[in-house]
């Protein structure tokens, strides 16, 4: 294989032969066991048809209660299926750091020329986006081809931005994971505070139901925290529930938030680097 | 040229206590373990210097600090001239880790996967990789397994594909952790003969070990730790001065021999029946050929066996004299 392209200024070129290499990585993780794939796969084509069919029910039931119609309710249901599975909050960062903790292996990561976080992120970038190409886009062509009009975007405006918007999502999602890491790092503890926060993401991310369904007090709190920013703004931007400037003010919030998780993951990493003891001998 | 150059190296844990049944609960203890205590410590370019002590004597604490990946609490470090506190990233293209009881490489990748990364991570240009690949690949004979994932490697394998990830940048400096743990007699052959080559090359070692054989083998030099202080330092000859002074002559006569058999700078004469005697002599005082003359000269000899003390000896004296403080490691023999 030749070098990197060499026109590229050489930060570029470094970028473009790291995202290279973390990308096979990612392919090569995921298709190591074939079984697994093919579960997996099925596992999304069975949540996507679910969600499809559940919302298709409950929406004809009493249309009167969505504030969006039908078909946009089961687009909303098809591309949150899809997003958990290609985003899969469940195996991210904090779940590496556990894994590598308890097999006492992250001291070959911290002994690497890049900062623990900066791995971290390549690394799940490299997972997501081979989730993406080996699950997310045959399942989202082949919901496209099924369900046609009712799985497809609102427009193309919403499209585009509701690709940016879950570009978003998935660095805010690894900010927040990043961080779960930390306390797993700091506590050793890894089924406890995984499964507070895995609670904490389906209910208030809006990824299983949507937010307007919420009580108003629920709907608040997850209005002030930066979870709803992960699914909830991408969906209802696909779907063109948020368009112009309501969904571009809805793009700015989810950056906000990133900037403020991004300062939060910095300041979190340099006051563990400082107290790490890796464990054992 | 002192690749590694460590003075007064200090370093404090904090260790977490268990509190008793539901108390553990609401409250939270913790003592301070004192893991390193002033240790001096310097290895040039092309020597091998074991680092050896029991367990919990503060050898991978000094390597993780050397590292960089745990600051100390006092000292001085600089490995490949730089203090790994303060610049850990850069000091990372310059040195090569291995722990022979954990991989750094990625547990489902396949070996060439893992190096294709690491040469990414490392920023290597391709055409240099793949020359030390190669290199590498004859002679560590990486071929066989190249394409296995690491999960599915044995152990010999593991540990060879680690120690050419550890190398695959060219790092001037090699902390060696156990290499050889585990290992059965021609895989540690190998992993000797490798590191042999790699001083030969220019690269400081650092060789962390419980296997005699690595010492007897490779060390230019030992470090014994104990409690996190330098208990001895110097070569293996001169640890077997201090530690194990004795050489024993056992001989066997052709008749019995009856009455004192005397053998002058003898320390100490142990008769196993009438056929048979011990004798053990300083070798700083006496040559085992003046001890082997004297007794050919005076008695019917029918056999003679000379026994050099090996740095198993001076381990055993050692960990023996420490006895319960250290709580130690039994020394294999490699």
């Amino acid at each position: 294989m030749a070098d990197a392209p060499t026109l590229l200024p050489a930060g570029t070129a470094r970028r473009w032969d790291l995202a290279r290499a973390f990308l096979r990585y990612g392919l090569a993780n995921r298709t190591t066991y074939r079984a697994v794939y093919w579960a997996q796969l099925v596992n999304a084509v069975v949540k996507v048809a679910a969600i499809a069919l559940v919302w298709r029910a409950f929406h004809a039931v009493d249309p009167g209660q969505f504030p969006v119609g039908g078909d946009a309710m089961i687009a909303y249901g098809v591309v949150a299926a899809l997003g958990s599975v290609v985003l899969d909050w469940w195996s991210g960062p904090h779940h590496y750091l556990a894994r590598r903790i308890r097999l006492g292996t992250i001291t070959g990561d911290l002994l690497r020329p890049m900062s623990l976080p900066r791995q971290l992120f390549a690394i799940h970038a490299g997972e997501t986006c081979s989730a993406l190409l080996l699950l997310g886009v045959p399942v989202y062509l082949g919901a496209l081809a099924l369900l046609g009009r009712e799985a497809a975007p609102a427009g193309p405006a919403a499209g585009l931005l509701a690709l940016l918007s879950f570009a978003l999502s998935f660095a805010l999602l690894f900010c927040c994971s990043f961080l779960v890491g930390m306390i797993v790092l700091k506590t050793l503890n890894l089924l406890g505070v995984m499964h507070v926060y895995h609670g904490v993401i389906t209910l208030l991310s809006g990824f299983w139901i949507p937010l307007w369904f919420y009580p108003e007090p629920l709907r608040r709190i997850a209005e002030l925290l930066p979870f709803q920013s992960i699914f909830f703004t991408p969906l209802t931007i696909y779907i063109g529930h948020r368009r112009g400037a309501d969904a571009a003010v809805a793009i700015l919030q989810q950056a906000v938030w990133l900037c403020i998780l991004l300062v939060a993951v910095h300041l979190a990493w340099r006051f563990m680097r400082r107290r790490l003891v890796v464990q054992g001998g | 040229m002192a690749l590694i150059e460590v003075d007064g190296l200090v370093k404090h844990y904090r260790v977490r206590k268990p509190g008793r049944s539901v108390r553990r609960l609401f409250t939270r203890h913790s003592e301070l373990k004192e893991a390193v205590r002033g240790i001096d410590l310097r290895v040039d370019a092309g020597e091998v210097v074991g680092y050896l002590g029991p367990n919990g004597a503060g050898k991978s604490t000094t390597i993780k600090c050397l590292c960089g990946i745990m600051a100390p609490d006092a000292g001085r470090i600089r490995v490949a001239g730089l203090d790994p506190s303060r610049r850990r990233l850069e000091l990372a293209r310059r040195i090569g880790v291995v722990f022979g009881q954990k991989t750094a490489l990625w547990w489902d990748l396949p070996v060439t996967e893992s190096f294709e990364l690491l040469r990414a991570i490392y920023d290597v240009p391709r055409e240099r990789h793949r020359r030390r690949l190669d290199e590498l690949t004859a002679l560590l004979g990486l071929d066989e397994f190249a394409h296995v994932p690491v999960r599915q490697l044995s152990l010999g394998q593991r540990v060879r594909s680690d120690l050419a990830a550890a190398l695959l940048h060219d790092p001037q400096v090699l902390f060696l952790d156990e290499p050889t743990i585990g290992l059965d007699a021609a895989a540690k052959s190998g992993v000797r003969r490798f590191v042999r080559e790699i001083r030969a090359r220019g690269v400081a070692v650092l060789l962390t070990t419980h296997d005699l054989g690595d010492i007897e083998e490779l060390c230019d030099r030992i470090v014994i730790l104990d409690r996190g202080s330098v208990l001895f330092e110097g070569s293996v000859d001169e640890a077997l001065g201090r530690y194990a002074p004795h050489s024993r002559v056992i001989v066997e006569f052709s008749r019995d021999v009856q009455g004192t058999i005397e053998v002058p700078f003898a320390d100490s004469l142990h008769r196993r029946d009438d056929r048979q005697a011990e004798i053990v002599f300083k070798r700083a005082e006496e040559t085992a050929a003046a001890v082997t003359r004297h007794l050919l000269d005076a008695y019917p000899v029918r056999d003679l066996r000379i026994t050099e003390p090996s740095i198993e000896d001076v381990v055993k004296s050692l960990y023996e004299e420490l006895g319960d403080r250290a709580g130690g490691a039994e020394p294999a023999r490699g």
